[in-house]
């Protein structure tokens, strides 16, 4: 009696169900813009899905048929309900791999949308962000020629590329998250545009935007990205061109570290950057010889080593001088050196166009690659 | 073979209990509790963990102090013999209503996530009925059985705790949990209190000693299981600091789920949160389970009846409304920022304990003269 | 015609109830013909029961008669042992006189191995119905017994459904006696005790309760024996009746008893303590207390490579939950938590999912039960077709429903993975039970999504964890936790470090073999 008592509860409460949505209603979307609307001033969100070739014969081909759908709305919420009105399935933000923000509204501010995706368990917070050189719509419309989906041609380039060069900055939004939430809310984010090769259309990610206090205000090209990844430490398999005898040398960086340290000196605050890092020569043309000269090496780690200085240098540099630390410097006196912190955190943004630089850099050339020294034929 | 008689009690062992203690213990702070702490002391808040288990630690101490000087006896049986029959009474029902309080909480904070974060919207009378007959069918089983069920997550928890520790290591940033000595003690005293009453709950050790085999060795359990439950619950708050930074522990409710959310360990290892999701309902079900058994036993001895399986069919309900009542989550949480903290931690789980300690030793030791 | 039939069937009741107590007030005649006369009308004149009356030792006037049932005897040494020292040897008349006709014939006539005295006649007619032959004796109250059970029964053949690679590869058969000498022949501890009872109204069966004295907890061996003392059926054809009976928790999925076919491993257990449970008539043997990690063992374990086998065993748990719980865990994903799993794996399971007109549910439950319905269909089919239907069936229609549009190319793999995966349990019993627990799993999961499946998993262990199997817990030695029982459990240790018995049985004799001091 018991037990057909407790059966039926369990039945009938789970009768109950709740709203159940399986997996063939939706549609993935992979990539997620967002603009401002010309006409009415508030947002314009274009979504893109993948076209679903799979079924009956082979199994599931995804192809890299995409189509493109867009709403517009006073808030994003809005926006994005009416993309919902226009596409053929609901789609599924769930497994958003990158935003695209659109340059006119990244100007205004993307306050609004950093709280959308923290807060509601509809969205993710692991896309990779871009921001759009132009408007998004217009780059996600494009007709791209892939062999895999935009998104993760996209995601390729940011996971993989990134081991082969540091000319560009991405950061997927969680971390972005925390730059823009720790002081003084100032951080970079990727930057993307739409190039055209002759006929062909293709993505190219290059660069960096900076945000400050969720709005953009400005964006960093190649050298300066690579500036700021030497800054921070990503610098692995970068290259640093360097001049010997009066010829290019290229040097590639297998990888290494860099330290940053704030010292009080008097009454300026100095900023100590220890860079640590080893390499090898990639080409030259001016036939060094190391078989006969070990001084040779010598050499060309200083002189490796001050082009790193120049290119860190000039990049805190153009930070300073547009008075906005994206550089993370003030988080790293928070954590370095809370008691200082705490007395000038108010006044960071008069400190920090006066804070100096102490750059010392410490590169090791380990090997020379398949040959030692070129016969001088040329 | 569970009898619900009083001759034989003991159905665990030492280790038993201390496997008990940890799951009840942690079950809801290693999921809730690195963000109301990051709150306040910030970077340190691992710290502050350690701080709040150390006070738990003394509470532990007197806990244990206490029940052994009753060893066959709950604390609702023998406060009569403290402190009078009235008084007795009255310390017993207070204990009881707290445990009740703690056990309707944990029950409306078990469905948070699968209201709000799980994106799916599960009528939340039906997670609770369907949570409360399990937890009821564990009950009406004993002791043993609830002991036997911890023993199992308990396994399962260490190779959790392993996964969080280990997984999310992609996104370390060390400079997000510096510097490592704190250069403001007070942030961390002050964010202390909040993990210290979670870990304080130690008090139902009271209530569980008689069911203990082997006492001997009952101290060195209690306090072990205290300190390993501190220890996780800093390294797990450590690890959240480290790779998410403090400001957005701060804002995430359930950081623990979003921890493993955004943990990539390879391009197909992603999304772990499922293994969460599993273990927090094993955890919660275990402590859900423990504090009913308590409560129900308590109820029992109070009223003097014989078997508590009756009891244990009316509480059921009772709680299933209770946990109901809060309409939204701010009313949820202010159970534990505003009554918690500061009254309930205070006066129940740390004065009075120490109140009938001292009582006790006194009296003992004017009978002996 | 009621209150005729009334009559008349308590007349019949009557009549049964009166044999009954006049076989069982029937006392050994002196005279034989009365004797024969009483076998005769007890087992009703039956055509298989012979009765014999022949001279003692060529006297015309001591006469001996024979009562035994064709068919069950050996008739040669009926022949040889019985019958003809009876006739043909000359009776020594001094020796005759002095000790009686009953124990003369026993000690110098029957040259027959166990011959026994009789006093009640009821027991005569059990040793009759038993195939041993009764010697009744002219002028002598008591009767004989002796053994000549010789029916034709199966030879020793390796089990079916328990064959190992490696080992030994005996099984039981139907016969107790032969059963309980395989077990004798690994086990030559003079402390094995075998204790007999019967059980079952109609068929007596004979049960045996084997244990080693010292090593197995009295308080097990004394519950077995109080449960099957107690059990009240009119026969017991199979184990499975006596396990149902005493089982503590018999409407479970999960076994408390174990039977098996195999005497290594009723031998290995009985070294550990337990108690086996020999039932006449059928070759599986019940071990008692059973717990839930045996499920994953298998006695080719302990003869194989001690870290290979620890491998597979894992591999066999993971087949356990597998088999369980993946088709919940898929429908739960697919309906309810689509964010749950990788993004590649989202987008494969969606264009799989494209033109299927069934729903998720619809769709896992109708391949789950095309494959029970092969399954069926493989082990009843005749002859060897039937696993050759099972597998092409499992791969042609499997295919053909993928190409038909009718189910995803998805949810083949994992209800063909669930199948297999209940497979690769060693247990026979196990695989059993294991066919249907996916379902309710899959329901719940429907139902209410990642919640659900949460709620199954922990459903299931409270339930595992408040069984007991005689006293023991049934998840021991997982929980309570004991370090030293696990180093059979999951992981197989070598030889040399498992010096101790299981501790959840209580017993004297706890090690092994003697344990090597620190320092060799």
């Amino acid at each position: 009696m018991k037990r057909i008592l407790v059966l039926f509860l369990i039945i009938s409460v789970l009768l109950t169900y709740g709203c159940s949505m399986p997996i063939e209603n939706y549609n993935m979307v992979l990539i997620f813009g967002i603009d401002k609307d010309e006409k009415t001033g508030g947002y314009e969100v274009t979504l893109q899905m993948p076209k679903m070739a799979g079924g009956k014969e082979e199994g599931t081909s995804l192809g890299n048929e995409t189509f493109t759908v867009s709403g517009v709305g006073r808030s994003i919420e809005l926006a994005v309900k009416d993309a919902y009105v226009k596409s053929s399935k609901v789609p599924f933000l769930g497994h958003i791999q990158v935003v695209l923000i659109g340059e006119d509204i990244g100007r205004e501010g993307i306050v609004e949308m950093a709280d959308l995706f923290k807060r509601d368990p509809k969205y993710t917070l692991t896309p990779w962000l871009f921001t759009v050189d132009g408007r998004a719509k217009d780059l996600m419309e494009a007709k791209l020629e892939y062999d895999v989906l935009p998104a993760f041609a996209i995601i390729h380039t940011v996971r993989d590329v990134s081991r082969y060069t540091i000319k560009f900055y991405a950061v997927q939004f969680n971390k972005f998250l925390e730059g823009i939430e720790a002081l003084p809310h100032a951080t970079l984010m990727g930057r993307i545009k739409l190039v055209e090769d002759g006929d062909n259309k293709l993505l190219e990610i290059s660069g960096a935007s900076i945000y400050k206090d969720g709005k953009l205000v400005g964006m960093l090209n190649a050298q300066d990205a690579a500036g700021y990844n030497w800054l921070t430490g990503r610098f692995k398999n970068a290259d640093a061109a360097i001049s010997y005898k009066g010829q290019p040398m290229n040097v590639g960086i297998e990888g290494g570290t860099t330290n940053i340290w704030p010292i009080v000196r008097g009454n300026t605050l100095v900023y100590k950057v220890v860079t640590e890092a080893t390499g090898y020569v990639q080409w030259a043309s001016s036939y060094p010889d190391f078989e006969s000269d070990p001084e040779l090496i010598e050499e060309l780690n200083a002189a490796t080593g001050e082009r790193i200085k120049k290119l860190i240098s000039d990049t805190v540099k153009d930070a300073q001088d547009q008075g906005i630390d994206y550089l993370g410097f003030e988080k790293i006196l928070e954590h370095k050196d809370p008691v200082l912190w705490e007395q000038i955190k108010d006044d960071w943004d008069e400190v920090f166009p006066n804070i100096e630089l102490e750059i010392h850099t410490d590169v090791t050339i380990k090997n020379t690659g398949w040959i030692l020294n070129n016969p001088e034929l040329y | 073979m569970n009898n619900t008689n009083d001759t034989k009690r003991a159905c665990m062992d030492t280790r038993g209990y201390t496997f008990l203690m940890i799951n009840t213990l942690i079950s809801l702070p290693i999921f809730l509790s690195p963000s109301p702490t990051v709150a306040v002391s910030r970077q340190y808040a691992w710290l502050s963990v350690l701080v709040g288990t150390a006070q738990a630690l003394m509470v532990g101490y007197v806990v244990i102090k206490l029940g052994l000087t009753y060893p066959d006896k709950t604390i609702i049986e023998y406060s009569q013999d403290i402190v009078g029959k009235f008084a007795g009474k009255i310390v017993g029902l207070i204990f009881l209503a707290v445990f009740l309080s703690i056990s309707v909480m944990a029950l409306r904070e078990f469905t948070l996530p699968f209201q709000g974060f799980v994106s799916i919207n599960i009528p939340l009378p039906t997670l609770l009925i369907m949570t409360m007959l399990l937890v009821t069918y564990a009950v009406i089983r004993g002791l043993k059985t609830i002991s036997i069920c911890s023993d199992v997550i308990i396994q399962f928890f260490i190779g959790f705790i392993l996964i969080l520790l280990i997984l999310p290591t992609k996104n370390l940033n060390i400079l997000n949990i510096k510097p490592i000595i704190p250069h403001d003690w007070g942030r961390v005293v002050r964010g202390s209190f909040d993990s210290a009453a979670f870990l304080a709950e130690d008090v139902i050790g009271l209530m569980l000693i008689p069911y203990v085999s082997n006492k001997d060795k009952l101290m060195k359990g209690n306090q072990l299981a205290v300190l390993l439950s501190g220890i996780a619950l800093s390294a797990v708050t450590a690890m959240e600091i480290v790779t998410m930074s403090y400001e957005r522990v701060d804002s995430t409710i359930f950081s623990t789920f979003m921890l493993l959310r955004e943990a990539q360990f390879s391009s197909s290892l992603e999304r772990i949160e499922s293994i969460a999701i599993a273990m927090w309902g094993g955890l919660v079900f275990v402590k859900l389970s423990v504090y009913l058994y308590i409560l129900a036993d308590g109820l029992r001895q109070l009223l003097g009846l014989k078997d508590y399986k009756p009891i244990v069919y009316i509480l059921a309900p009772i709680i299933t409304y209770l946990a109901v009542l809060p309409r939204d989550i701010s009313e949820i949480l202010v159970f534990p920022n505003k009554v918690w903290v500061p009254i309930i931690y205070l006066a129940v789980l740390i004065i009075l304990p120490v109140i009938l300690l001292l009582i006790s030793t006194i009296r003992k030791q004017g009978e002996k003269k | 015609m009621s209150f005729l039939d009334k009559l008349f069937n308590k007349k019949n009741e009557q009549d049964q109830q009166d044999k009954q107590k006049q076989a069982e007030d029937t006392k050994i005649d002196k005279s034989v013909d009365n004797n024969i006369k009483n076998v005769k009308r007890t087992l009703n004149e039956n055509f298989d029961v012979i009765t014999r009356k022949v001279s003692l030792g060529g006297k015309s006037d001591q006469f001996v008669a024979l009562a035994y049932l064709d068919g069950m005897v050996d008739k040669n040494v009926l022949n040889q042992s019985i019958l003809r020292p009876i006739m043909l040897k000359p009776v020594d008349d001094m020796k005759f006189h002095d000790m009686g006709p009953g124990r003369y014939v026993r000690e110098f006539m029957i040259t027959a191995n166990d011959v026994e005295e009789v006093d009640k006649f009821s027991d005569c007619i059990n040793f009759i119905l038993n195939g041993c032959t009764i010697v009744f004796i002219d002028g002598c109250e008591k009767a004989l017994m002796c053994e000549t059970r010789g029916w034709i029964q199966r030879s020793i053949d390796e089990p079916q459904n328990e064959a190992i690679a490696k080992g030994p590869h005996s099984g039981f058969n139907e016969t107790l006696l032969t059963n309980v000498t395989l077990i004798r022949r690994y086990i030559k501890d003079p402390n094995l005790h075998f204790e007999p009872l019967t059980v079952g109204r109609a068929s007596r069966t004979n049960v045996v309760v084997a244990f080693i004295d010292g090593i197995s907890d009295n308080n097990i061996v004394e519950e077995v024996k109080r449960r099957l003392k107690g059990i009240d059926i009119d026969g017991v054809l199979d184990s499975s009746y006596i396990a149902e009976f005493i089982s503590d928790s018999p409407l479970s999925p999960f076994a408390t008893i174990l039977s098996t076919e195999r005497p290594d491993k009723v031998a290995a257990n009985m070294l550990e303590g337990k108690v086996a449970i020999f039932v006449d008539g059928t070759p599986d043997v019940l071990m008692a207390p059973f717990l839930f990690m045996e499920f994953i063992q298998s006695p080719d374990d302990y003869y194989e490579d001690s870290m290979i086998s620890s491998l597979v065993r894992i591999l066999r748990m993971l087949a356990l939950f597998t088999a369980v719980y993946l088709p919940g865990f898929y429908i739960a994903i697919v309906t309810f938590n689509q964010e749950m799993i990788p993004t590649t794996l989202t987008l494969s399971l969606m264009s799989g999912r494209f033109f299927v007109p069934f729903s998720p549910f619809a769709e896992i439950l109708f391949m789950m039960i095309l494959i029970e319905i092969l399954r069926e269909a493989g082990i009843h089919f005749p002859g060897t077709i039937g696993q050759t239907i099972s597998i092409v069936g499992a791969l042609v229609v499997g295919q053909s429903a993928v190409s038909a549009g009718l189910v995803s190319p998805f949810v083949v793999i994992v209800v063909s993975i669930t199948t297999l995966a209940s497979y690769s349990v060693p247990s026979y019993t196990a695989s059993y039970m294991m066919r249907f627990l996916p379902y309710p799993v899959l329901i719940v999961s429907a139902l209410l999504g990642i919640y659900g499946f949460a709620w199954c998993l922990i459903a299931m262990m409270v339930h595992l964890a408040s069984l007991e199997s005689f006293g023991v817990p049934y998840l021991a030695p997982i929980a309570p936790f004991n370090l030293r029982d696990n180093q059979d459990t999951v992981l197989r240790m070598p030889r040399w470090i498992m010096t101790y018995r299981p501790s959840y049985i209580k017993a004297e004799n706890k090690k092994r073999m003697a344990t090597k001091k620190k320092g060799k």
